[in-house]
């Protein structure tokens, strides 16, 4: 009788071996430890926790969510605790099961990054990602920090310095003219993955009160409508450089996340799918093991590029 | 098949319809399976998550899954009384018995925890609209009598059907084109808070909560009420739910609600 190999499912990000490519993303995965009867944080990849500031923040009024053309549209505003609360009463007890854990991290100026990174350097947490993306906290200017190639290549230098040899991920926005020229920048300020995508700036109308639906006015929009335009800048940014690419927007079955992993995606995160089924990451992480064993491929990092556009 | 998570005691089931019962003109109560080795729920306020449409959605159809207080719970059946306001209520108005229906639950604080010694005294319960909802497992264990308002005739469900669970109660219809006193549930509520104080509990459209916490501070008597907002998750993940306290601080209606001591939070703020 042959024995069935069970297939590798680890994947390498910079220094960090994830035991699998799916990650809890930030922002519907709470603190990490909320839904862990469903869900225990050590079976993922990482779980990524919500975007963390150097003081609390409040966030917007309501209503912060609303469901439109088969997606999400999001203005919670980045309402969190705060980076020290985070540290002193919830960092160890996720830690403590086994996961491998990432900070997501806001802050309304450059230095604010970097020192909400330096809070977490001395802290037993695996990886940084700076969300530089967010459509629901602008600059006077208007444009998320992302979106100008060297405000990026700043806060993203600064952030690695200060957190003294951790791995940074860089949480890139979507809507720009050409992502090949913020993934360049954000690769030479020595970031090590990067993370495609976050919500697309969206809104939506009550038509019997003639205003917006949400508060904010405008939020983000998240879910399946967004994977096709996620997949395309994947794509582009793993031809343009080398470091890693986490790929999401719109994964909610192990189909979706083998379409990031062959445009060139190392791993996947999944949001909007874990607010429906809480159990969806455990099902992609079977249905991955299941489509590899079928396939007879040994290892799923044998897949990650393999698309051919030619 | 369940699957129960127990260090929360909540409970994924795929479910099948057992019943599906018009009792107004756009109000069902859904009656579904539940699985008789468990508990039976002690719904009290708590609800649950209804889904029946799938995962991943067709093109534009709901996605999230929707919250419902629990109406009634038993040995093996649950019920939820269904108000039609939009795709997703729609689809679950016009199910029919055996098809299926995914279940997550139960959710939230109940009035036991908010208000422990809750069967001590006698309480006025009102439910504006939907606010039905979470009133029957309420009625059953504890003395109260209900204030029930509607906007208007066609909202109405069906006086009957009501009496059947809430035995003798009162309503009111805003415009006076149905049954009950002309105007809003507020009228009757305070009058019987004149000749008999009681604490009350309240669910219904946030502008009737802020009227009825304004009858309670002035009647200086408890309130509380369920609260209700958009909700992306239902299990403290999304902070979609997150609103001010009025001390400061904030609270999740999905985890910390959505029974709630209607004294701590502005319901303006929920509109
Ligand atoms: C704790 C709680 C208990 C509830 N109990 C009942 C009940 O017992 N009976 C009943 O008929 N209704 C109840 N509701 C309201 C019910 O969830 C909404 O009517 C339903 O989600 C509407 O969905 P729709 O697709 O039909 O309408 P839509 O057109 O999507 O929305 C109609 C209205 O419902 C609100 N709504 C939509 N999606 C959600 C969501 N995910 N979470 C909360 N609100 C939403 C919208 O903001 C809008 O005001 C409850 C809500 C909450 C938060
Ligand atoms: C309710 C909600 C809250 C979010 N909060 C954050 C956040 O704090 N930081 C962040 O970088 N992204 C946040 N996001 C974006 C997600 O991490 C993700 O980039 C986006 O939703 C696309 O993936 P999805 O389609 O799988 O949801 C949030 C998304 C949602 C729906
Ligand atoms: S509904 Fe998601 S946190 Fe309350």
């Amino acid at each position: 009788m042959t024995q069935e190999k069970t297939p590798d499912l680890t994947v390498k990000i910079g220094p960090l071996v994830l035991k699998n490519p799916v990650i809890a993303a930030s922002g519907t995965f709470g603190y990490g430890l909320e839904l862990s009867d469903f869900v225990p944080p050590e079976s993922l990849g990482a779980v990524i926790v919500k975007g963390l500031s150097l003081e609390p923040w409040p966030g917007n009024p309501l209503p912060r969510l609303v469901e439109s053309s088969g997606g999400l549209i999001n203005a919670i505003g980045l309402e969190n605790m705060g980076v020290e609360e985070f540290i002193k009463n919830h960092l160890d007890k996720i830690k403590a099961t086994g996961a491998t854990v990432g900070a997501n991290i806001i802050g309304r100026t450059v230095e604010e990054y970097a020192q909400v990174a330096k809070c977490l350097a001395k802290t037993p947490i695996d990886f940084l990602e700076l969300n530089v993306s967010c459509p629901n906290l602008s600059t006077p200017g208007g444009l998320s920090f992302g979106s100008d190639p060297e405000i990026c290549f700043k806060l993203t230098s600064m952030a690695v310095s200060a957190a003294s040899g951790l791995p940074v991920f860089v949480k890139l926005p979507p809507l720009v003219t050409d992502i090949t020229i913020l993934a360049k920048k954000v690769e030479e300020a020595g970031a090590t993955a990067i993370s495609l995508i976050n919500t697309i700036p969206a809104m939506s109308v009550d038509i019997i009160n003639k205003r917006p639906t949400l508060a904010h006015v405008t939020g983000g929009l998240s879910g399946p409508p967004i994977k096709p335009i996620a997949l395309r800048l994947v794509m582009l940014c793993a031809q343009a450089v080398n470091i890693p690419i986490l790929g999401l927007g719109g994964v909610f079955t192990y189909q979706d996340a083998l379409e990031f992993i062959l445009v060139g995606a190392s791993a996947v995160q999944m949001g909007t799918a874990v607010l429906i089924d809480p159990l969806s990451p455990l099902k992609v992480i079977e249905g991955l093991s299941n489509y590899l064993k079928s396939q007879k491929i040994s290892s799923i990092s044998l897949l990650k590029g393999q698309i051919q556009t030619a | 098949m369940a699957t129960v998570f127990k260090k929360s005691g909540r409970i994924i089931y795929e479910s099948t319809v057992l019943q599906n019962q018009m009792v107004g003109p756009n109000t069902f109560l859904l009656t579904i399976d539940y699985p008789t080795q468990n508990e039976p729920i002690l719904a009290l306020g708590r609800f649950a998550r209804l889904r029946a449409w799938p995962y991943p959605p067709f093109a534009c159809g709901p996605l999230l899954d929707r919250p419902f207080s629990i109406h009634k719970s038993t040995e093996n059946s649950l019920q939820f009384l269904i108000r039609c306001v939009g795709p997703s209520t729609a689809i679950l108005s016009n199910l029919t018995a055996r098809q299926s229906i995914e279940f997550l639950g139960p959710l939230g604080r109940g009035l036991d925890l908010v208000y422990p010694d809750y069967k001590k005294t006698p309480w006025y319960l009102a439910a504006g609209g939907a606010g039905l909802g979470p009133m029957a497992t309420i009625k059953e264990n504890l003395e109260a009598r209900l204030f029930y308002g509607e906007r208007t005739k066609e909202n109405q469900v069906s006086a009957d059907w009501l009496s059947s669970w809430a035995g003798d109660f009162v309503a009111a219809c805003d415009d006076g084109s149905g049954y009950g006193f002309k105007g809003p549930v507020t009228g009757p509520l305070a009058e019987a808070l004149e000749k008999e104080k009681r604490p009350v509990f309240a669910c219904g459209p946030p502008l009737m909560l802020k009227a009825i916490s304004d009858i309670c501070r002035m009647a200086k008597v408890p309130f509380l009420a369920s609260a209700e907002a958009f909700m992306g998750c239902g299990l403290g993940v999304c902070l979609s739910c997150s609103m001010p306290k009025k001390s400061g601080g904030r609270i999740k209606i999905c985890c910390d609600g959505p029974v709630v001591d209607g004294r701590a939070i502005n319901f303006e703020t929920l509109t």
